[in-house]
């Protein structure tokens, strides 16, 4: 239902027989067609996608580094992301400009930074440390970026700063269905690791004495994140709230460690959560436009608080 | 069961030795001064350290040949520290005991969870069940922790100085539960102690660690365990 009313959220209103027909016939004529097709289809569609991918990114970085407060955005996964696509952005090497260029810049570049991470995993003794290196890269790339920006051209930079607030309206009708294969594709891959990640709850040393391959288990939540959140970066921004926060809130709403309810919960919190934002912006969009990497953290930070306050404190 | 042949346990330097068998149907009392290698003795039985030299045979197999699987059908290693994780219930808990032998999608069945409520029900624990392992005592979380390991189905328990946080008619009960454990369904049991006063009351062997060998006494009383640990 959120879905339907997302659909037909926007400054322009159309009705569901325009929906219809712009599926079923399209005419390019048609500005609503166009309007459907091109913009509220797959805005719906990277909502949803992203809300609920992220949000699983979350879960599987929490759980594997007995953490709370992991997540893509603090582990510097999606900032790798960020970097790479500044890099493309900002510099115009031409093979990178199309859009298979974009997306592969942004999974290069979490799979880069994950890489990163998982090499200091094997070294690191403490899961605080690892997540401070996360914390460190983070800031040390928001800086090589920021180097890149002072030294490009305005038009360069007002397209990364657009991006890097963050946007639904990227993808296009006709990359729609490779998005969503691969994202449902990495999202399948997710099953592989759930009765591991349920051992993991315990930490490491208990999860390996009941036979968890711990290192394998890492590369794969290391790989399935840096593909989920690199498809995700690339073509919305760094979306930062969701990751960290919708799966505190599913642990304390279906109150369980399972995570076969945890991965479920977290894909109908995260999609549900983030269609909802997109509506409520596209509400107001007439008297006020708010990016939409913005807006998350302004609805969901004083949500997590209350939760806390009510729940757990 | 296992069989020490010239085994020896440390990181980087032999911290202890062991030259002995240990049977099935008892529990072994592991006692020893601070740092003479009880944890490191235990983490290489266990597997989460490799032997430093000399062979280990647990039930005629070599450790150093054990996967990872068979290691999580034979061993359950319980820690001193119980693993505290918000949300998540008793229940919940004792059933990841159940890990090594659930498909890959860790889906329990019938008989999966009848074996986690009779071992409920064995530690007079079932009003424990549905509680948060957040909300309960020190003394019940070892329990649960008991109630994992027993759901494993391993033939050797270690447990790592178990009765660290609990109370004299905790520590009672812990080991009586144990004593059945190993009688009842012939499990081989280690468990590491300073608490000599309580673990000589129980009628079992000791493993005494001195002076970078660990010894293996079928029968020993209280006053000689004193003196040779001065």
């Amino acid at each position: 239902m959120l879905l339907w009313i997302n659909i037909f959220s926007g400054q322009i209103s159309i009705s569901s027989s325009d929906l219809i027909s712009s599926i079923l016939s399209f005419d390019e004529n048609n500005t609503i067609h166009i309007l459907i097709r091109e913009f509220r289809i797959p805005r719906m569609f990277m909502s949803l996608l992203a809300g609920s991918s992220l949000a699983v990114c979350g879960l599987l970085l929490q759980t594997l580094l007995n953490n709370p407060l992991a997540g893509p955005y603090v582990l510097g996964i999606n900032s790798g992301a960020s970097l790479f696509v500044a890099l493309t952005l900002l510099t115009g090497i031409s093979f990178f400009s199309s859009d298979l260029g974009i997306i592969s810049a942004g999974i290069l570049g979490s799979l880069f930074i994950g890489i990163i991470i998982l090499l200091c995993s094997f070294s690191v003794k403490t899961n605080i440390s690892l997540l401070l290196i996360g914390l460190m890269i983070s800031s040390f790339i928001s800086a090589l970026i920021s180097v890149l920006q002072s030294s490009s051209s305005a038009d360069q930079l007002k397209r990364f700063v657009i991006w890097s607030m963050g946007s639904l309206q990227q993808v296009s009708f006709a990359q729609l269905p490779l998005i969503t294969v691969s994202i449902l594709f990495s999202l399948l891959s997710v099953l592989l690791v759930i009765k591991p990640l349920n051992a993991l709850v315990l930490g490491e040393v208990s999860a390996k004495n009941l036979g968890v391959n711990i290192k394998k288990v890492r590369l794969l939540i290391i790989i399935i994140t840096a593909i989920l959140a690199g498809i995700i970066t690339a073509f919305c921004g760094p979306i930062a709230f969701i990751g960290l926060a919708i799966p505190n809130i599913s642990r304390i709403i279906f109150k369980t460690q399972n995570h076969l309810i945890l991965v479920s919960g977290n894909l109908l919190l995260g999609g549900v959560f983030l269609v909802l934002s997109d509506c409520i912006i596209q509400w107001i969009e007439p008297w006020y436009i708010i990016p939409i990497n913005a807006f998350t953290s302004i609805l969901g930070a004083p949500f997590v608080i209350y939760l806390l306050f009510k729940k757990i404190v | 069961m296992i069989n020490f042949q010239h085994s020896s346990f440390g990181y980087d330097t032999i911290l202890v030795e062991a030259n002995f068998c240990l049977s099935r149907g008892f529990v072994h009392f592991l006692v020893g001064k601070n740092g003479i290698g009880k944890t490191t003795f235990l983490q290489t039985l266990a597997g989460n350290i490799p032997l430093f030299s000399g062979e280990l045979l647990i039930d005629g197999k070599n450790i150093k040949q054990m996967t990872l699987n068979e290691k999580s059908h034979g061993i359950a290693f319980i820690e001193t520290r119980f693993p505290l994780v918000n949300f998540m219930s008793a229940f919940e808990f004792v059933s990841l005991g159940r890990f090594p032998h659930t498909g890959r999608l860790g889906r329990m069945t019938n008989m999966d969870i009848e074996k986690i409520n009779s071992s409920f029900s064995l530690l007079k624990i079932e009003q424990l069940k549905n509680k948060r392992t957040t909300e309960i005592s020190d003394g019940e979380r070892q329990l649960l922790l008991i109630a994992k390991a027993l759901v494993q189905e391993t033939d050797l328990i270690l447990l790592d100085e178990p009765m660290a946080f609990l109370d004299y008619s905790n520590k009672r009960i812990l080991i009586d539960v144990l004593v059945q454990i190993s009688t009842e369904f012939n499990k081989c049991i280690i468990l590491s102690s300073h608490d000599i006063e309580v673990c000589s009351e129980f009628n079992m062997p000791f493993l005494l660690a001195l002076n970078g060998k660990i010894e293996l006494y079928q029968k020993i009383s209280k006053n000689d365990l004193m003196k040779k640990l001065g």
